[in-house]
């Protein structure tokens, strides 16, 4: 709900602005025609378009979503504090090396008092030393000890008001989960079947603002015409009689509707065809169910762990299944899934858990393709991330956040190009760019303060293209 | 000199106004565009209004369809498990040896995700110097040859090794048992470990022969060496240390033995500079032109017959003797006359197969004191050993059956043995008949047994092309196909472990590592040298001395010989493209245009113009029909279509051999007629030669007059600088002689339009005329380097061929006795340039490094560009030659099943596999050109970003810098002033072609400049 709310906030602002260019654009008209004749009829339009505008700026007000900001920063720091801290074993919301946190303060309020103190004082003890209400015999304490094999790291120094932000960030992590990308499109689906590419289309909100502009405006002008004949009859002019069609068989209408078509119709084919091939929010099953979420988010293996060679090469490389025997070979199980993705690993591998040794040849696992670029496209990898120190999340979003990978970006020309502009390069660490002499110059001379990828060329053809 | 007029082609020459005229129009040369579109349709001709609604509907609907599909599931697959080597993406090199078809080229084979896709030269070389040929580039092609054989065969069947084994052994125990002989005929064999394995083998079998044959022969010249100097061998001949070369019939720049290394070392005295303004002098004396005759100073048009009887002019000469039977002019005379003025520092070297002409020219050579000096044994060549007599041997031995079975290791005598038709059903009734060739050929045809050998891309081996000098052949592929190593199965025949690498490594463990003192441990030795693919051991130079040989006997009874010739001879010899015809069946070098001929797809008679004329035998050029001409040489007859090729003496008939192949993987492949019939004995020259009019005609596929740059200035015929040139001694006296104009030129141009930016690099090239021979490895390369498709024969005659790269030839002078320059020429990237005004939709246009940059997937293919590039250097593509567009293949229109890369299989993916995933290939229906290597540029910049530092001058190569022989080709950013490019752009010899028009090229060329008194008076 929120989330539909905050997208919803997100579109409308944009359009809001621009109604009021809209209502303004109105408004300079009725202006502009008043200063010559300035009478009552004008005035009373002057009136009304003003109170129109005033309606219109409070109903966008009425339905745009109140900022609740309560307890936002507290979420937020304990964010903060739960990655730094906690995120390598807990998951708020699933077990994971230690189990799922949400609700974990209404569970240990709970399990009562003990010994004099609180529930909640109990839990704050814990978090800071797990022993203490163990020796102290406090019964849940005892039962959670026994929750895995594993012993919970100590953290003495955590003030209270730490752990309470913590705890609340938990309580409230379900929203934040799933809510988290919206920036820049969010995944539609998760089956390579319907995951045709979303588009921008705009949402039915636009169209139905279009449409009460539209409303707008006829009421306008017919209050105008009305106006307008009022007056005349009031200084007693000629009416001019104008034959009554029926408004519906009016040429002008007529032309208009279908002006109106054509630009509709023009536009979303185009904008169809532009969109054609590209898969942003494409989200295909893999064979694996392999989670970045786990690996990258919680557990923080480095991208490059696996992806090693991003910064050496043309392609980052899916890691083989030799990589991933790296850690299985030891990790034989995993929280969500137990031992059954982690087999399809030995399987590939050609390894028995049971022996502990290489029996089969092994063979690759056929993974499904997520961000495909046409064959005319020359993208390099070491280009971004080793010359360009780019993060991997500038185009691949937050993937230390995704259970399954999908395509962030629209990996589209214009995306491409309009980073290139913005961009810096690496041109006062990287010693290749002393070449540039004459840029170095102007930089110098404060004539420009950054070089773009654009200033060195990085929007020619050639570039990408050959 | 200012007034010089060149031309391209006779046509030009006699009727310039015409032939312009003619080639005005970019497309339309021999090409009906609409007649060949409409062939698909109803045969009324036209298109019909019924047609256009079919098309209409068909392509409404397509893109209805093709639209509405969801995007296809792609699978990327990762290695089960990473070689640690392999980066995909970044490509890995390793050094090997390319040692095929009496080629030797020490190389780097470039491989991306474990499989070679490019050759390049290996610069540690101390022979080839990093210098390739176009065989060698071409070479990777026929790894991924659809020909090539997928298994032991026996007759037609496909059988497993194991039956293989049994079958051929117990049969080769049988013969053993009862004492009847084996052949085992190969070519020259120039690895040390190979030559043990066959000893081994012999020791298995005694009753096997080892026979050596090489289809061109050296063996006149090996056996004059056993005469003179008690070894057989070749010398080592030191081009780079002679002051005067003179050639008779020697094509060292092209063809001849170990033409690679001298190309490189030839080119040492002929690049000059204001610093260093002296160059050696060369005199060719030839009968059929060569780029080594078109590039000397002094050329010696003689027939045939004259060849061999000017050396003995030159010997009368030099050794002050009056032998008779002698041919001379005073070019000759000169000639012998500059060689007697630089004693030990003159080099003679000739190209005829004859005992009695090499121990003439060793004569000559010893008299100059040239042994020792510019021709040495301390070192010698074993790049050819084979003996004609071993082919007579094969013949004789199977026709009267001492010989009971026969094993042919990289020779295919059915094809290329004068008798071969013979031979094959000799073959056909050997008891015992086995083939090691990795694809097919004529000769495996006949075989009962086919037992592939890996291609060399694919094997272990080593290559010993100099006594001491040694180059390793690694894998740089796991075998495609079920073939094993020649070396292993001999191996397994002698009852040896069938591991040739560890033979290889016990071998040089026990012969090469004690003769080198670098290394301590075996184990450095053997990885470093196979780190960088050559190794120089220490050995003890042999020491010859001649021997007392009575020449002026040899030289009367040649003399005697010459005279039985007749009038006219015919002059069989290789091409600088398919050489031998063991590459005849690679397309790559097929569609690659002779430099000299500039024919490509097949063979031809060379005759001089003027006998063209008298018999009225020139070619309709529009059309492309060729008169047919009949020889007779012996009883043997040939009908091929006559090229007349200035600088032709009359009394010649040059026919190129390697042509003619049957047993090919397609009938595209079957071009021209087999010429090795006519060569008896091994001779090149053959006497006694009729010739007849057929009244036919035939279609050639020469690119002569594609793509003329219009010699038509706007004031008038012939008044645009393409080529310019100057003497030495002009050089000498004014460093801008032949280039003077330049200044005026430079200063008339001015500009409206603003002048580019170029913050960071200004790539810029600089191609020296001088030191160009025009030998065609770029052209291969930057096939191999850019994906440039083959297109065919069919369509190399209407004018579409996609080379990037081309060479063009002017010639100046009289047709008799023309001057020759080659230039290559390629996108001059102008800085200026007309083809980026004119494209609608800026698919083409200006990087701020320089380059002019193409973008296929903005072109519309309207080709304005084209037609307004005063180079004519911008290619079409009239069909989806690559097939990447499968759209073709599956619903073909009819027209392109008829292309050459559909039927050659160019499309699937086996061949597909040469492609540099780094270029995109094009699709139909847009333009390409020359990119300067883009990609290469990229690369290096990126790999100086990635190790943080500045990008050096010579890091970012072209691949036709890379490969080019003579080092002709300087690349490099202008904006650095310390690059080498720099320098040359500023030279005085440096001008842009047409650059009247202010296109402001960066490709400059540098003049040629010929070691030649006054022209006039010689």
């Amino acid at each position: 709900m929120i989330r539909v709310g905050q997208k919803n906030y997100i579109i409308s602002f944009g359009n809001y602005r621009s109604g009021i260019i809209f209502a303004q654009q109105n408004f300079d008209n009725s202006m502009t025609i008043s200063c010559g004749r300035p009478d009552i009829g004008r005035l009373a339009v002057y009136r009304i378009s003003l109170k129109v505008l005033i309606f219109f700026l409070l109903f966008f007000q009425f339905i745009s979503p109140a900022i609740v900001a309560q307890d936002a920063a507290a979420i937020a720091e304990g964010k903060a504090l739960f990655k730094a801290n906690c995120a390598s074993c807990h998951n708020p919301l699933q077990n994971a090396t230690g189990p799922a946190l949400k609700g974990s303060l209404a569970r240990w309020e709970a399990a009562g008092e003990y010994k004099g103190k609180t529930g909640k004082q109990w839990l704050y003890e814990w978090i800071r030393n797990w022993n203490n209400p163990v020796k102290a015999g406090y019964p849940y304490a005892v039962q959670m000890s026994n929750w895995a094999a594993s012993q919970m790291n100590l953290f003495p120094a955590f003030k209270d008001e730490e752990i309470e932000k913590i705890l609340l960030y938990v309580d409230n992590s379900e929203v934040k989960a799933a809510g988290a990308p919206v920036a820049a499109g969010q995944p539609t689906s998760s089956t390579p079947e319907n995951a045709k590419p979303s588009s921008d289309a705009p949402s039915i909100a636009v169209y139905l603002f279009v449409a009460f502009l539209v409303i707008l405006v006829a009421i306008l002008v017919s209050v105008t015409k009305r106006l307008d004949k009022l007056v005349a009859q009031q200084k007693g002019e000629a009416i001019p009689v104008t034959p009554s069609v029926p408004f519906w068989k009016s040429r002008k209408l007529i032309a208009l509707l279908v002006i109106i078509g054509i630009i509709f119709v023009g536009y979303n084919l185009v904008d169809g065809a532009i969109h054609l091939g590209r898969q942003q929010g494409y989200q295909p099953t893999q064979p694996i169910k392999f989670s970045h979420q786990l690996h990258s988010g919680k557990h923080k293996i480095e991208c490059q762990y696996c992806h090693s060679t991003a910064a050496v090469g043309k392609h980052s490389n899916i890691p083989s299944v030799n990589t991933c025997m790296n850690c299985h070979k030891n990790i034989k199980q995993g929280p969500e899934y137990g031992k059954e993705e982690i087999a399809k690993i030995y399987e590939a591998a050609g390894w028995d858990p049971d022996q502990g040794k290489y029996v089969r040849e092994p063979k690759p696992i056929e993974w499904v393709r997520i961000h495909n670029l046409p064959d005319h496209v020359y993208f390099n990898h070491a280009q971004h991330v080793n010359a360009g120190k780019i993060a991997c999340q500038t185009c691949h979003g937050p993937v230390e956040e995704m259970k399954e990978v999908y395509q962030y970006s629209p990996l589209s020309m214009g995306w491409c190009v309009n980073c290139h502009r913005q961009s810096e390069v690496q041109f006062a660490s990287n010693n290749y760019y002393s070449t540039y002499e004459k840029i170095h110059e102007e930089l110098k001379n404060k004539k420009i303060d950054k070089v773009t990828v654009e200033r060195i060329g990085g929007t020619e053809c050639q570039k990408c293209h050959y | 000199m200012a007034d010089k007029i060149y031309w391209k082609s006779i046509e030009e020459k006699d009727n310039p106004e015409l032939f312009y005229t003619n080639n005005e129009n970019e497309f339309s040369s021999g090409s009906k565009v609409v007649d060949e579109l409409v062939e698909g349709f109803p045969k009324s001709g036209n298109t019909s209004r019924r047609d256009f609604l079919k098309m209409l509907g068909f392509s409404v609907t397509a893109a209805t369809i093709a639209a509405s599909c969801e995007m296809p599931v792609r699978k990327s697959i990762p290695y089960a498990w990473k070689p640690e080597e392999v980066v995909p993406g970044v490509a890995n090199y390793y050094a090997s040896v390319f040692f095929s078809a009496g080629e030797y080229n020490a190389i780097l084979v470039k491989t991306r995700e474990g499989r070679p896709i490019k050759i390049e030269g290996n610069k540690q070389s101390i022979i080839t110097k990093g210098g390739t040929s176009a065989k060698a580039q071409a070479s990777v092609l026929s790894l991924y040859d659809g020909a090539r054989y997928k298994g032991p065969r026996k007759g037609k069947e496909n059988i497993s090794w194991e039956q293989a084994d049994k079958e051929v052994k117990s049969k080769l125990d049988e013969l053993k048992q009862k004492g009847a002989k084996v052949a085992l005929f190969t070519s020259t064999i120039a690895s040390p470990s190979t030559k043990a394995v066959i000893k081994d083998f012999i020791a298995a079998y005694p009753n096997v022969e080892h026979l050596v044959y090489d289809p061109i022969s050296y063996s006149g010249l090996l056996d004059a060496n056993e005469q003179m100097f008690g070894i057989r061998a070749i010398p080592d001949y030191q081009f780079s240390k002679a002051k005067v070369i003179v050639g008779v019939g020697a094509d060292y720049l092209g063809t001849w033995l170990n033409h690679t290394e001298y190309e490189t070392d030839w080119a040492v005295n002929r690049r000059v500079s204001k610093q260093n303004p002296r160059m050696s002098k060369t005199f060719h004396i030839e009968s059929v032109p060569t780029v080594t005759g078109y590039k000397a100073d002094v050329r010696i048009p003689v027939k045939p017959a004259h060849e061999e009887a000017s050396l003995i002019a030159i010997y009368n000469i030099v050794a002050g003797k009056n032998i008779p039977g002698g041919y001379s002019n005073p070019k000759i005379e000169a000639a012998a006359k500059a060689l007697i003025s630089a004693p030990g520092e003159g080099l003679l070297v000739c190209g005829i197969n004859d005992v009695k002409v090499q121990l003439l020219v060793n004569a000559i050579n010893l008299a100059l004191r040239n042994y020792g000096n510019t021709i040495s044994f301390e070192r010698p060549v074993y790049i050819k050993q084979g003996s004609d007599a071993a082919a007579a041997t094969l013949y004789d031995g199977l026709k009267n059956g001492t010989y009971k079975g026969v094993l042919f290791y990289e020779s295919n005598p059915v094809y290329q043995h004068p008798r071969g038709k013979e031979l094959a059903d000799l073959i056909a009734n050997a008891e015992l008949s086995v083939s090691f060739a990795n694809r097919l050929d004529e000769t495996s045809s006949v075989c009962n047994y086919v037992l592939p050998d890996n291609h060399y891309l694919e094997s272990w081996n080593d290559i010993e092309v100099k006594a001491g000098i040694i180059n390793t052949v690694q894998p740089t592929i796991s075998r495609l196909f079920d073939t094993r190593q020649f070396q292993e199965t001999l191996l397994t025949y002698a009852g040896k472990p069938a591991n040739y690498y560890e033979y290889i490594r016990q071998y040089w463990e026990n012969n090469f590592f004690p003769k080198q003192s670098r290394y301590p441990g075996f184990l450095a030795f053997w990885d470093n040298t196979l780190h960088d693919g050559e190794v120089v051991l220490n050995i003890n130079p042999a020491t010859v001395s001649a021997r007392n040989i009575n020449i002026d006997d040899v030289a009367a009874e040649l003399a005697k010989e010459i005279s039985s010739y007749g009038e006219a001879q015919v002059k069989l010899y290789e091409t600088i493209s398919v050489g031998d015809g063991t590459y005849a069946d690679n397309p790559w070098l097929l569609e690659l245009p002779d430099p000299v001929t500039k024919v490509t797809w097949g063979n031809y008679i060379v005759v001089s113009p003027s006998f063209a004329k008298k018999n009225d035998l020139l070619p309709d050029l529009n059309s492309k029909e060729y008169h047919v001409l009949k020889l007779k040489v012996g009883e043997q007859e040939i009908e091929l279509p006559v090229v007349a090729v200035p600088g032709t003496p009359e009394g010649t008939f040059g026919i190129p051999l390697g042509f003619g192949r049957t047993a090919v993987n397609h009938d595209l492949l079957k071009n021209g007629k087999n010429a090795f019939p006519l060569l008896k004995s091994g001779k090149e020259i053959c006497g006694n030669v009729t010739f007849s009019k057929t009244g036919k005609t035939e279609k050639l596929a020469i690119t002569q007059t594609h793509h003329t740059l219009t010699l038509k200035g706007l004031g008038g015929v012939r008044t645009r600088k393409i080529v310019k040139e100057a003497t030495l001694e002009e050089y000498i006296k004014n460093p801008r002689a032949g280039n003077e104009d330049r200044e005026e030129i430079l200063h008339e141009l001015v500009t409206l339009y603003p002048t580019h930016e170029r913050p960071g690099h200004h790539w810029t090239m600089v191609i020296d005329l001088n030191t160009c021979t025009g030998c065609s490895a770029c052209v291969v390369a930057c096939n191999a380097e850019n994906n440039i498709p083959v297109v065919g024969k069919d369509q190399v005659i209407r004018a579409r061929e996609m080379h990037w790269l081309r060479i063009d030839r002017y010639f100046t002078g009289s047709e008799e006795d023309p001057t020759v320059v080659f230039q290559p020429m390629l996108c001059q990237h102008c800085d200026n340039a007309p083809c980026e005004n004119v494209c609608p939709v800026a698919a083409t246009n200006h990087s701020s490094e320089g380059l002019n940059q193409m973008t296929y997937n903005r072109c519309i293919g309207t080709r304005y560009c084209a037609n307004n590039c005063p180079y004519k250097v911008r290619r079409f593509n009239w069909y989806d030659y690559a097939g990447n567009d499968s759209f073709d293949k599956k619903w073909g229109t009819g027209n392109d099943e008829g292309l050459a890369s559909y039927q050659l299989g160019l499309r699937e993916p086996l061949s597909r596999m040469v492609l540099n995933p780094d270029v995109t290939v094009r699709s139909r229906g847009v333009i390409e050109k020359c990119s300067f290597c883009v990609q290469r540029l990229q690369d290096a910049k990126l790999t100086a970003k990635k190790e943080n530092r500045i990008l050096r001058d010579g890091e970012a190569q072209t691949a036709c810098q890379t490969a080019c022989p003579t080092n002709a080709i300087t690349f490099g950013d202008r904006n650095n002033k310390e690059a080498a490019v720099t320098a040359l752009f500023s030279d005085e010899r440096a001008f842009g072609v047409v650059e009247e028009l202010h296109t402001l090229p960066n490709v400059l060329y540098l003049t040629q400049i010929r070691n030649t008194v006054e022209e006039k008076k010689v």
